[in-house]
């Protein structure tokens, strides 16, 4: 309950965060400033929808993470595939809309003879946060890994118990009590001896 | 580890945008250009110097490139310069480019100025390239 209630929260905060808010900002900005970035080579409509596919994606991976067991190989595809989208949106961010720039971004406009050109170099902290990407993969990784061989272990304790129950019925006990208790079990083996 | 890209970031960002903001400013002193002409060989000596000034967080390197080019985009005189400015300090650069007096004549080619300005040892930066084309 506790993994479905954090995974419906974190996808209502994605739907918030990148499709809702861009979207308010975008209506709330002056008219001066909206003609001016019309002017550039910037496209509003096409950063918009840019947020909003990565916050889609994010909200339903959020969710698919929540109503998943976490030992399952879905949980951790989703938890990846989710690292990798936000990857895909802090290069979209930096490289204002032109996410395959990897951080080096280069725009600019033409006036009669004079032309100016803008460039932002980023590439260092989208090379960190490639490395942050990695080490967080291995990290979702290995903590699947060790949630998934903590189940064997745990088996053999739990195994005499049950096989104690499962082996009931075939020990006398009718079928219909397949719920019995363990010492009904041993009684029977008793009896038997 | 991601808060502190995140406030490397806004430093950066910081830094970077105010120290364009005061270049750009317009205020006295931060650039001045001088042109003087060879009398021996009518070549044109142009000199732009500057004073700019750091108000961010983090010590930057301010840089600036000119350079004249030809018709066919070929660089015929090129000049650069940079200068380290640590926070709350101010720097000094000097670039000198000699104009071939036949570019002159001809009043063809281009000239480009580029402002560099990077930080976080220099590993993030921002640059501003002006191409003026010359009437032909």
């Amino acid at each position: 309950m506790r993994s479905r209630t954090r995974g419906i929260l974190a996808a209502i905060l994605y739907v918030i965060l990148l499709i809702v808010l861009p979207r308010v900002v975008l209506s709330m900005l002056p008219a001066e400033l909206s003609m001016m970035l019309s002017m550039t080579s910037f496209n509003l409509e096409a950063i918009l929808l840019g947020l909003t596919y990565p916050g889609v994606a994010l909200a339903l991976l959020a969710l698919t993470r929540g109503f998943t067991n976490p030992r399952s190989f879905v949980s951790l595809g989703a938890g990846i595939l989710s690292r990798l989208v936000r990857f895909y949106l802090l290069l979209f961010v930096i490289g204002l809309g032109q996410p395959w720039s990897f951080g080096q971004m280069e725009t600019g406009g033409q006036a009669g003879q004079v032309t100016l050109t803008f460039l932002l170099d980023l590439r260092f902290f989208v090379a960190l946060a490639a490395v942050i990407l990695g080490l967080g993969i291995a990290k979702a990784s290995l903590e699947h890994l060790s949630l998934r061989r903590v189940v064997p272990a745990e088996q053999p304790s739990e195994k005499p118990s049950g096989g104690e129950a499962a082996e009931a019925p075939q020990g006398g006990a009718p079928p219909s009590t397949t719920e019995a208790p363990a010492p009904k079990a041993k009684e029977t083996e008793r009896h038997s001896a | 580890m991601l808060l502190a890209l995140v406030v490397l970031a806004i430093l950066s960002a910081y830094t970077i945008f105010k120290g364009f903001s005061v270049t750009m400013s317009g205020e006295e002193n931060i650039f001045n250009m001088k042109q003087e002409v060879d009398q021996e060989t009518g070549d044109w000596l142009l000199t732009l110097r500057g004073q700019p000034r750091n108000e961010g967080f983090l010590p930057i390197t301010f840089g600036v490139k000119v350079r004249l080019l030809n018709l066919a985009n070929e660089t015929v005189a090129t000049g650069e310069n940079s200068t380290q400015i640590p926070p709350g300090g101010t720097g000094t650069f000097t670039v000198a480019v000699r104009v071939p007096k036949e570019l002159v004549e001809q009043g063809r080619g281009a000239m480009e100025v580029e402002l560099r300005l990077r930080t976080l040892m220099d590993l993030v930066g921002f640059s501003i390239r002006l191409r003026i084309q010359g009437e032909g």
